[in-house]
C-alpha cells in the first residue's frame, strides 16, 4: 500500500548552525541547544510514513520538536533540510519544493490543521459559520447558499448546535471552539489532517468528546491524521502507530500498544512509568 | 469662462512639481496602467494643501496636464464646492495655458472626489480619483507585509468572509462606499469612496481611471476596456442604490427631473426632504436640454 | 545448500497447513532505569497448524502471555523468529514485519482475546463487539446483528447491549471481550486466559465457540488457567519452562 505522506531527513535548526550542532544535541546529549554556537536544533533527521486513513501519534514533551514537525508540514516554518512527499490521489507533491501559491492551495484545499490554541486556527471576531466560510471562499466556493449549507452540515457533524452558527466563537467554551476548528479544517474534505495538542487544556469530559469526534470522523471519512500530543491517554486512544520524540529526534517508533507496553528506549520507559 | 490670472508665480515651473517629480509620477502611472489594480508605491510630495485633502489626485493631475488640456474638478459631483473650486484655481495658476471647465464633455482631465460623472467618459478623457485608503485589505489584515502577499496571491477570501458576515447579520451586503472591486480578474482595489452606483462604470470603460493616495503614497489604475467586478456571491448579485420612494417608484431629481442618476437627499429648513442629482453638470445639462425641448418641439 | 537466513523460501506443500511457527523465540525486558534485563521466555519453538489448538502450559511467570504478546507484536521479541503463513501462502516474520503489515494482519487475519477488555470508552457494548466487522467494511446493521447474536450466545443480557461495558462486572466484560475477539473469523487466534473469571456454564459456551473456530480451520495458540479447558480443547500441550539460569545469565551479559 502506498503511503499518503512520506517524510525523510527532516531538520530544522534555528540559528547559524555549526558542524558540531548535531553531535552536541539530541536525546543522548540531553539538550537541543548547541553549546558551541547556541543554535537550537528543534528537529533533526525525522522520518515518518503515514498511510491513508491512519492516525499516527507523535508523542513527546514540550521542547521535543513535535510541534515543529507539524509547523514544517503545515508550511508555518521552513525546514533546514529534509524531504516530504504528499501522495494525494493521482498527484505527488514535493512539499518543500513548492512555490508559495502551491503551498497555499494545498493548505487551503488538501490539508487541515487543528491547533491547541483556537486563536491560531480561528478568527474569533467572525462567526463560527464565517470561519468555515472563509476556508470555502479560499477554495473559490462563491455561492452564499452553498457555503451556508456546507457550514451547517460540518457544524452538525462536529456537534456544534446549529443555532450557534452565527455567533462569534469568542463566546464559545474551549471544547466548542475546538469543534469549530475541526469543522473548519474538514470543510474542504482534505485527506490529511494535522492535530497539534487538540485536547490539551480542556476539561477531561470535554477532551473525551473531542477524541470521540476525531475517531468518528477518521472512521467515517477515512482521513489520515498526525496527532501530536504529550498525553499518553490521547495516544492510546487515537493512534495506531506512534513515534516518540525527545530533543528534536525520534527515539523510537512502533505500534502504539507495543510502544506503551514494551517501550525500548529509556526515555519512553520513563514516560510510560510516570503515566502508570 | 472665468478669466485666468496671467501672472505666473516666479518660483514654480509648469505644473508646480519639479520635472523629476513629474517623471517619477508618470513612471508610476505607466506601471499602474500596465498592472491593472496593482498599488504602485511612489514618493508622495509635499503639496500646498494638507494630506488627506486630495494630494494624491492633485499630484497625478499635475503630472498629466499639458498646455492644451482642459481640466475639471468635482467634489462629490459638485464643481463649486470650496475644495473643487480651489483646486481648479490652483491648476490654472500653476499650469499656464490649461483651460478650466465645469463641463464634463469639454474636459480632458477630471479630478474627482468620491463620484464618477453620470455621462459616460470618452477614450480621450482621464478621470483622476482622490483616494483616502488605497488598500481594501486593510480592514481584514493589519500587517502590510501580509497584505502584499495576499494581493500577490489574489487571496481575497477574508474580504469575501466580511461580505458573508454582512449577509448573516443584515441579510444583505451593507457596504455603501469603497466597494471592493476586482480588476482584470486579479487585484482587488478600493475604488475610493464612490457610491455603489458608480462601481459598474469602472467596468469596460472607454476612459482611463487613475487613483492617487497622497498620504498612503500609492497610485493604481483601471485602464480602458478592463473588467471591474465588485466582489459578490454567485447567488447574491451586486446591487446599486435603487432610489425608490415608499411606493416603490424611482425618485426623480427635483431640479431636472432625471430618473437615472445618483441622487443626493437634501433637507430643507422645514425638514422636507428633496432629491437632486449629485452630478451638478449633468443636472444642468439635462435642465438645458429639457428647457430647449419644448421650443424645438413647437418648431417641429 | 545453505539457506540464507534473511530471505525465506516459499514453504513446501507438506507444511502448508502450518499457520504459525515459532523458532527459538525469547523475550526479555531491558529496564533502563535499573540497568538490568528481566527474562520472560526463552528459546521456545513450536508449530500451530490450521484447525488445531496448541495450549501453552507452565508455571506462572514462565512467560506464556509474553509469547502471545510477542506473536501479536505488542511485545518485541528479543530472540528468534515468528513465522506466519498468510492466506496467500507467503510467509513472513512477525517479529520484523513492517508495522503496516502487522496492522493489516490484525484487522483481517490475527485475533487476540486477552483477560482484559481494552476498548474505546463511551461506546455501546454492541458497537464495541461490532467494531472489528465495521473496520472491514461490513454495514452497521449487519455488524450489529452479528454482534447481538454472539452476545446472546455468551449470555450477555439484551438490556446491556446498548450501554457501555465500563460498568459491567468482570465476567460480563470478559464475555464482551470474547465476543469481540470471535466476531471476525481469523486464521490465527491468540487466547490469553479468556475463561479466567467465567462461571461454568459460560465457560462451556466459550469451549463450544472455540471448537467452532477450530472446525472452521482456525489455528489457535492459547493460554488457559483451567486444566479442564485445556483438556477439552487442546490438540497439543506445550510446557513452557521458567527462564533458565543460563538464559538469565546470558541476558545479564
Amino acid at each position: 500500500m502506498r503511503p499518503i505522506l512520506e517524510v525523510s531527513g527532516l531538520s530544522r535548526i534555528y540559528g547559524p548552525g555549526c558542524p558540531r550542532c548535531i553531535e552536541a544535541t539530541g536525546p543522548d546529549a540531553e539538550r537541543n541547544v548547541c553549546p558551541h554556537c547556541g543554535s537550537i536544533v528543534a528537529v533533526h533527521d525525522v522520518g515518518l510514513r503515514l498511510m491513508p486513513g491512519e492516525i499516527l501519534g507523535i508523542m513527546g514533551e514540550s521542547g521535543s520538536g513535535k510541534s515543529t514537525v507539524v509547523k514544517l508540514l503545515n508550511f508555518d516554518e521552513t525546514p533546514t533540510t529534509g524531504r516530504a512527499a504528499f501522495f494525494d490521489g493521482e498527484r505527488t507533491w514535493d512539499l518543500f519544493g513548492l512555490n508559495a501559491a502551491e503551498k497555499r492551495w494545498l493548505r487551503d484545499n488538501r490539508m487541515g490543521t487543528v491547533y491547541q490554541n483556537p486563536h491560531l486556527g480561528l478568527n474569533l471576531d467572525i462567526s463560527a459559520g464565517g470561519n468555515i466560510a472563509e476556508r470555502l471562499l479560499m477554495s473559490d466556493v462563491l455561492s452564499y447558499g452553498e457555503i451556508r449549507e456546507r457550514a451547517r452540515d460540518l457544524l452538525a457533524r462536529t456537534q456544534v448546535p446549529a443555532i450557534r452558527m452565527d455567533e462569534h466563537p469568542r463566546r464559545f467554551s474551549g471544547g466548542m471552539q475546538q469543534r469549530v476548528q475541526i469543522a473548519r479544517a474538514l470543510v474542504t474534505n482534505p485527506p490529511l489532517l494535522l492535530l497539534d495538542e487538540v485536547t490539551t487544556g480542556l476539561d477531561l469530559s470535554v477532551q473525551a468528546r473531542i477524541l470521540d469526534l476525531i475517531l468518528d470522523l477518521q472512521e467515517r471519512l477515512g482521513i489520515a491524521m498526525i496527532a501530536v500530543t504529550h498525553d499518553l491517554g490521547v495516544i492510546r486512544l487515537l493512534a495506531t502507530r506512534t513515534v516518540v520524540m525527545r530533543y528534536g529526534r525520534i527515539v523510537e517508533g512502533g505500534l502504539t500498544d507495543q510502544i506503551l507496553e514494551d517501550p525500548q528506549h529509556a526515555y519512553t520507559q520513563e514516560l510510560v512509568a510516570a503515566a502508570l | 469662462m472665468r478669466a485666468r490670472r496671467k501672472r505666473r508665480p516666479a518660483s514654480y515651473g509648469f505644473g508646480f512639481l519639479d520635472e523629476n517629480a513629474k517623471k517619477e509620477l508618470r513612471r508610476a502611472l505607466m506601471k499602474a496602467v500596465a498592472i491593472p489594480g496593482y498599488q504602485v508605491p511612489y514618493a508622495s510630495r509635499e503639496m500646498p494643501i494638507a494630506r488627506g485633502f486630495g494630494t494624491g489626485g492633485l499630484q497625478i493631475t499635475l503630472a498629466l496636464l499639458g498646455e492644451d488640456d482642459t481640466v475639471k474638478v468635482i467634489d462629490q459631483g459638485s464643481d463649486e464646492s470650496v475644495n473643487a473650486a480651489n483646486l481648479r484655481k490652483f491648476f490654472a495658476l500653476v499650469c499656464l495655458g490649461v483651460t478650466e471647465t465645469t463641463r464634463t464633455t469639454d474636459a480632458t482631465v477630471i479630478q474627482t472626489r468620491h463620484r464618477i460623472p453620470e455621462r459616460r467618459l470618452r477614450a480621450d478623457q482621464i478621470l483622476v480619483f482622490q483616494v483616502p485608503y488605497p488598500d481594501p485589505l486593510v480592514v481584514v489584515e493589519a500587517n502590510a507585509g501580509k497584505r502584499r502577499e495576499m494581493h500577490g496571491a489574489a487571496n481575497y477570501a477574508r474580504l469575501w468572509t466580511k461580505l458573508y458576515e454582512d449577509m448573516v447579520t443584515f441579510d444583505e451586503i451593507t457596504i455603501s462606499h469603497r466597494y471592493p472591486t476586482r480588476i482584470a480578474g486579479h487585484y482587488v482595489i478600493d475604488p475610493s469612496p464612490i457610491p455603489r452606483w458608480d462601481v459598474p462604470k469602472l467596468h469596460m470603460a472607454d476612459c482611463l481611471y487613475l487613483f492617487g493616495a497622497g498620504r498612503e503614497k500609492r497610485i493604481y489604475a483601471v485602464p480602458p476596456h478592463t473588467t471591474a467586478q465588485p466582489l459578490s456571491f454567485s447567488d447574491v448579485p451586486f446591487r446599486v442604490e435603487d432610489f425608490t420612494d415608499e411606493h416603490g417608484k424611482r425618485r426623480a431629481c427635483a431640479r431636472c427631473g432625471a430618473t437615472g442618476t445618483f441622487l443626493d437627499e437634501l433637507l430643507a429648513a422645514d425638514s422636507v426632504k428633496s432629491y437632486h442629482c449629485s452630478d451638478i453638470d449633468f443636472c444642468t445639462e439635462t435642465l438645458k436640454a429639457t428647457q430647449c425641448a419644448p421650443s424645438s418641439k413647437s418648431a417641429a | 545448500m545453505p539457506t540464507p537466513k534473511s530471505s525465506l523460501p516459499p514453504r513446501c506443500e507438506l507444511h502448508s497447513d502450518v499457520v504459525l511457527e515459532l523458532k527459538g523465540l525469547g523475550k526479555a525486558f531491558y529496564l533502563h532505569e535499573q540497568s538490568k534485563s528481566v527474562p520472560s521466555a526463552s528459546d521456545v519453538s513450536l508449530e500451530v497448524a490450521a484447525g488445531t489448538l496448541v495450549a501453552l502450559v507452565g508455571l506462572s511467570g514462565a512467560g506464556k502471555s509474553s509469547l502471545l504478546k510477542s506473536v501479536y507484536r505488542t511485545y518485541l521479541p528479543t530472540h528468534g523468529r515468528i513465522l506466519y503463513t498468510r492466506t496467500d501462502g507467503q510467509t513472513l516474520d512477525l517479529a520484523t514485519a513492517p508495522e503496516n503489515e502487522i496492522i493489516a494482519l490484525r484487522e483481517r487475519e490475527i485475533g487476540f482475546v486477552t483477560q482484559f477488555l481494552h476498548c474505546l470508552p463511551r461506546q455501546s457494548t454492541l458497537d464495541v463487539v461490532a467494531r472489528p466487522l465495521l473496520r472491514l467494511g461490513v454495514p452497521l446493521g449487519d455488524a450489529r446483528e452479528r454482534a447481538r447474536t454472539l452476545l446472546n450466545r455468551l449470555g450477555v443480557l439484551e438490556r446491556l447491549h446498548d450501554i457501555g461495558p465500563a460498568t459491567f462486572s468482570g465476567g460480563e466484560r470478559q464475555r464482551v471481550n470474547i465476543a469481540r475477539g470471535l466476531i471476525v473469523r481469523r486464521r490465527l487466534l491468540l487466547l490469553d486466559e479468556p475463561t479466567a473469571s467465567l462461571d461454568a456454564a459460560t465457560r462451556d459456551k466459550v469451549i463450544e465457540l472455540v471448537r467452532e473456530e477450530k472446525a472452521a480451520g482456525v489455528a489457535i495458540l492459547a493460554v488457559f488457567h483451567d486444566t479442564a479447558v485445556v483438556a477439552a480443547l487442546a490438540d497439543q500441550r506445550r510446557e513452557i519452562a521458567l527462564p533458565t539460569a543460563a538464559a538469565l545469565a546470558s541476558e545479564v551479559a
